[in-house]
């Protein structure tokens, strides 16, 4: 499953490069895509390859957070 | 700007659009509906559905008293640049989230129900494999999608009660007309108008769609069937199960399905009911990630949003999975926080809305103050 998906990774930054080639798009650009396609690249991999039962998942913080204002909101405070 | 990007929806297909994106949510939320509002389930309904396209109002109409009718490049003349920036922010979040949930909420029923030996990464990958290329084609062929669907998703949903007509329990009707108590149509109406608000989303991108000032109007025209649809589904699920079995289950409307037995060669037919509403939940996740790519574009000041999909896309996919550790802990959010959540979103547009009228910003002094 890691070789799927460093292919995948690979096939998108390799589909960008020639996507933003083609369009000769300013060098900025270039930063920008592959500054976020990188970090998006680490996040999955790490979501899906890393053991992350320790971290909190997003529910978990919008749950702690949101949860007293629709107590509030709906009168069950 | 290529011809691509200036393509615009009709108003037409923007509340067929509506439709589809409610419908895919609102599959949802039968049963915490239910759970909240009991009989009353189908007045909270129609009262959220009204009160929620006050919101849209209020977004569409700020909106449209801009110079350039476009609220992500012009907000920053409402609210100063770095307020803007973050509320763009937040609504990127909430927009992906959104999308993520529901994808996540969809696939988690899937796998329990019809895939049990499937990978759930598997199922979330192609999907958004298939959303994310949806997106890249733009909102027209997410809206002609939709339209292309609306038909058939309207006369199917109405067809649900008139299957099950003969096995409904009509004694319990009286309790639809006699049973109102405040409290609990206060507390189901403020957790059911954000389903409905949550299309304020098309206010975000009305860049991409045409003869704006019929906006308001095609929104609320498409939630309307929304509610149209839902409103006999809600009934017959109650009176099939009654209000306390229906709380407890945790997608109600599939139950009701799966009741359908109409002829010999009627039987079973729930997934094609489900099949229909997969193409609704399409529909909704593809508006969430293409207004979350058009908000990435925006913060990033990228020209078009076509240039991060992919990179958004892979994090959708990481994202769904990280969301939840499994599909209690989902549930418990749609119950719990997800409305809470919502309704911070949903103020933003009337935020907008009430500092452009104290700061009597709009019409001509916005467009003398731009040099438009």
């Amino acid at each position: 499953m890691i070789l799927l998906y460093f292919l995948l990774c690979i096939s998108l930054f390799l589909y960008e490069w020639n996507d933003l080639h083609k369009k000769n798009s300013k060098k900025m650009t270039y930063v920008k895509v592959f500054g976020l396609l990188t970090v998006t690249a680490l996040y999955t991999g790490w979501v899906l390859f890393v053991d992350i039962s320790f971290v909190p998942t997003p529910n978990q913080i919008l749950n702690t957070l949101f949860q007293p204002v629709q107590q509030f909101l709906t009168l069950r405070w | 700007m290529s011809m691509r990007q200036l393509e615009q929806i009709s108003q037409t297909q923007l509340m067929m659009t509506t439709f589809m994106y409610g419908f895919g949510s609102h599959g949802f939320i039968v049963t915490p509906l239910v759970k909240i509002g009991n009989y009353s389930s189908w007045f909270i309904m129609i009262i959220a559905n009204l009160l929620a396209m006050l919101f849209i109002w209020a977004g569409a109409s700020v909106t449209r008293k801009l110079p350039s009718q476009n609220l992500l490049e012009d907000g920053k003349l409402i609210v100063g640049k770095w307020v803007h920036y973050g509320v763009l922010l937040y609504m990127l979040y909430f927009f992906f989230h959104l999308g993520a949930f529901i994808l996540r909420h969809f696939v988690d029923f899937l796998i329990q129900t019809y895939f049990p030996t499937t990978p759930e990464e598997v199922l979330l990958f192609f999907f958004i494999f298939v959303v994310v290329v949806a997106v890249r084609y733009g909102f027209e062929s997410i809206a002609r999608f939709a339209q292309l669907i609306f038909f058939l998703g309207v006369v199917m949903s109405l067809t649900i009660p008139v299957f099950l007509f003969k096995d409904i329990d009509f004694d319990m009707a009286i309790a639809f007309i006699n049973r109102f108590e405040p409290l609990i149509i206060w507390e189901g109406v403020m957790y059911v108008i954000p389903w409905y608000a949550d299309a304020i989303v098309f206010v975000l991108i009305m860049q991409m769609i045409s003869e704006k000032a019929k906006t308001t109007k095609s929104i609320f025209i498409g939630s309307a069937f929304t509610t149209l649809i839902f409103f006999p589904f809600i009934i017959t699920q109650v009176l099939m199960f009654g209000p306390h079995f229906t709380a407890d289950m945790t997608i109600a409307g599939v139950e009701l399905l799966r009741q359908i037995s109409f002829a010999n060669f009627i039987e079973n037919i729930d997934p094609v009911y489900i099949s229909l509403w997969l193409t609704a939940i399409f529909v909704k996740i593809s508006v969430c990630l293409l207004v979350s790519s058009t908000l990435a574009a925006k913060l990033l000041q990228v020209k078009d949003y076509r240039r991060l999909l992919n990179a958004l896309g892979l994090c959708f996919f990481g994202f769904s999975i990280h969301m939840s550790e499994n599909y209690s802990e989902t549930f418990e959010f749609l119950l719990e926080g997800w409305v809470g959540f919502a309704w911070t979103v949903i103020l933003l547009p009337v935020l907008y809305w009430l500092v452009a009228k104290i700061r009597r910003i709009g019409g001509e002094k916005a467009k003398k103050s731009t040099g438009v």
